[in-house]
């Protein structure tokens, strides 16, 4: 694939006995790419290797064709980043801490740099107030700031809207994607709020348990989960999904409220089956159709339940 | 590619400066400086021995230094690495050798220069001339120690990377020396600082009517005394500065 600014082939970290990633080939072209996975999956073990942080126990990681553990520090100065923890200098005010990470990275135009972040963001009232008397939601805009302070080729988010309001978290998302069209910043955005990535990511990542289980650009995943699932309404969901569980080309059944879903293995002779089922079970077919997949369904078929 | 902004040094080590000359961190390594100094036994002594307190004064300065010096470098070092801190520092552009060398001479910096400052009271409350040259004598062995406590405290923060936990142990390991061994050993700091003392002592007052060793110490002994914590110091933070630039994980 072109145009990969991430890309890990077969990367492998361990913990002691705990394998952190096994195997992970991970790949993340140009754009936003969305980062998504439980808890304790691998996601902030792979942003670590990714930043030149942790060291892999084999397998190659690299950032725009670098390697990530030697070439780390060309790679950090092209990139931005935003851990999911915010530990900040508390009793720098916000202007004066992103004035000093401007200066790390060499910027010279600092001042107006940094005034124009703290609009972008958000936080122009309260750039002069001490940083420990910020709020969460404020922790996560300087966060972002001090992650786009010079514009760099890529940002990593972790947690970017997390514990924000939703009217910050819908201006968080409108400034990354912002910075992408304009700037033409690509993001990797490593959530567990799934309805943000949805916004705006055009890649996704699924991790489980140190494995990709899927990664794609979001409308062909879309289009590849959704097509095997179906929500039927008919006149009685009980005896009809006992009955289609026993189908060969049904691989699943549930029933929430009075509509039978089933993910099915070949939708076309499914498709056939449906109302000759119904009429022979003399049930009314009130509703058939195949389900848009959202990311919640893509996530909960691949990795097998709702994100947490 | 690689090429490092050579200003990034001189900017991270401004960056943990002014995070130390925040009131409360100042407060406590100014006050703990003013105290030490402050509450050291001294005995009534004539003009020309008065120089003599410097060394009676020592070993509650030693203890107190000890104390401030690991508490500040455990929480510079195990507390950042403990609560993300160093993890986003050391996301942006800088060389891991610059984020260690600029942690430890700023704050080797600050303690010294504040405890300098306050060992200047001495002056005053021994009676002593500018020019008394165990003064220099004394702040240059209270050097040495801050090195050795700076070594030793950094070491054990990067080994456990708990803020706690590294303070408690550095200083019980300090302090367990210095009571485990008398003021003969070089392993106190106590010893070295007797052994330094004793032998400047006939050096720069040969004529002393009053002398802290018996017999006074030789010019091996003071050497020794000054070699050893520098070697432990070199020993300990090249091993860390190697682990921490090549091989240490922030996760």
């Amino acid at each position: 694939m072109e145009d990969q600014i991430i890309k890990t082939t077969n990367l492998m970290k361990t913990f002691g006995k705990v394998t952190a990633l096994n195997d992970l080939n991970m790949q993340a072209p140009k754009g936003i790419s969305g980062f998504i996975g439980k808890n304790g999956s691998g996601k902030t073990t792979t942003i670590g290797i990714l930043l030149g942080l942790i060291q892999s126990n084999g397998g190659t990681a690299t950032v725009f064709g670098l390697d990530c553990w030697h070439d780390s520090f060309e790679i950090r100065r092209r990139m931005g980043v935003m851990h999911e923890t915010n530990v900040y200098p508390g009793s720098f005010s916000g202007q004066r801490f992103l004035v000093h990470v401007a200066k790390l990275y060499g910027i010279s135009q600092i001042n107006p740099t940094v005034n124009e972040l703290l609009k972008d963001v958000g936080l122009t009232y309260a750039q002069d107030k001490p940083i420990k008397t910020y709020s969460a939601g404020m922790f996560k805009r300087l966060g972002l700031a001090q992650a786009l302070i010079g514009s760099p080729e890529m940002a990593i988010l972790d947690e970017p809207t997390a514990n924000i309001d939703p009217l910050g978290r819908i201006t968080l998302l409108k400034k990354i994607k912002d910075m992408h069209e304009k700037h033409g910043t690509n993001f990797l955005i490593s959530t567990h709020i799934l309805s943000d990535l949805e916004k705006i990511c055009n890649w996704l990542i699924i991790i489980d348990q140190g494995k990709i289980v899927d990664q794609g650009y979001m409308n062909n995943l879309t289009e590849k989960y959704s097509a095997s699932i179906y929500k039927i309404e008919v006149s009685n969901p009980q005896v009809f999904a006992e009955t289609i569980q026993k189908l060969d080309t049904v691989d699943k059944v549930w029933i929430e409220g009075d509509k039978v879903f089933c993910k099915v293995n070949n939708p076309e002779v499914f498709n056939e089956d449906i109302p000759k089922i119904a009429s022979k079970l003399k049930l009314r077919l009130k509703s058939f159709q195949q389900m848009l997949g959202t990311l919640e369904e893509i996530y909960t078929q691949t990795v097998g339940e709702k994100p947490t | 590619m690689n090429k490092t902004n050579p200003k990034t040094f001189s900017r991270l080590m401004l960056w943990e400066i002014e995070g130390c000359l925040n009131l409360p961190t100042l407060l406590l390594i100014v006050a703990s400086a003013i105290v030490a100094v402050l509450i050291q036994s001294s005995s009534p002594r004539s003009l020309s021995n008065s120089y003599i307190n410097l060394y009676d004064g020592a070993s509650i300065i030693f203890l107190i230094l000890t104390l401030v010096t690991c508490t500040l470098f455990s929480h510079s070092f195990a507390g950042s690495l403990g609560k993300g801190e160093l993890k986003r520092i050391l996301s942006y552009p800088v060389k891991r050798w610059q984020v260690f060398t600029s942690k430890i001479i700023a704050l080797t910096l600050i303690v010294f220069s504040v405890y300098a400052s306050a060992f200047t009271l001495n002056l005053y409350l021994s009676s002593l001339s500018p020019l008394e040259p165990m003064f220099y004598i004394s702040i240059f062995t209270m050097f040495l120690h801050l090195l050795l406590v700076c070594a030793v405290s950094v070491g054990i923060s990067i080994a456990l990377r708990s803020e706690l936990m590294s303070t408690l142990a550095s200083f019980l390991l300090l302090f367990g020396l210095d009571m485990a061994f008398d003021y003969r050993s070089y392993l106190s700091s106590n010893g070295r600082f007797t052994y330094i003392f004793s032998y400047f002592q006939q050096v720069f007052h040969p004529n002393f009517s009053y002398s802290i060793l018996e017999p006074p110490a030789t010019a091996q002994q003071a050497l020794i005394s000054i070699a050893t914590p520098l070697f432990v110091v070199a020993i300990v933070l090249i091993g860390v500065f190697v682990y921490f630039t090549r091989k240490m994980e922030v996760d």
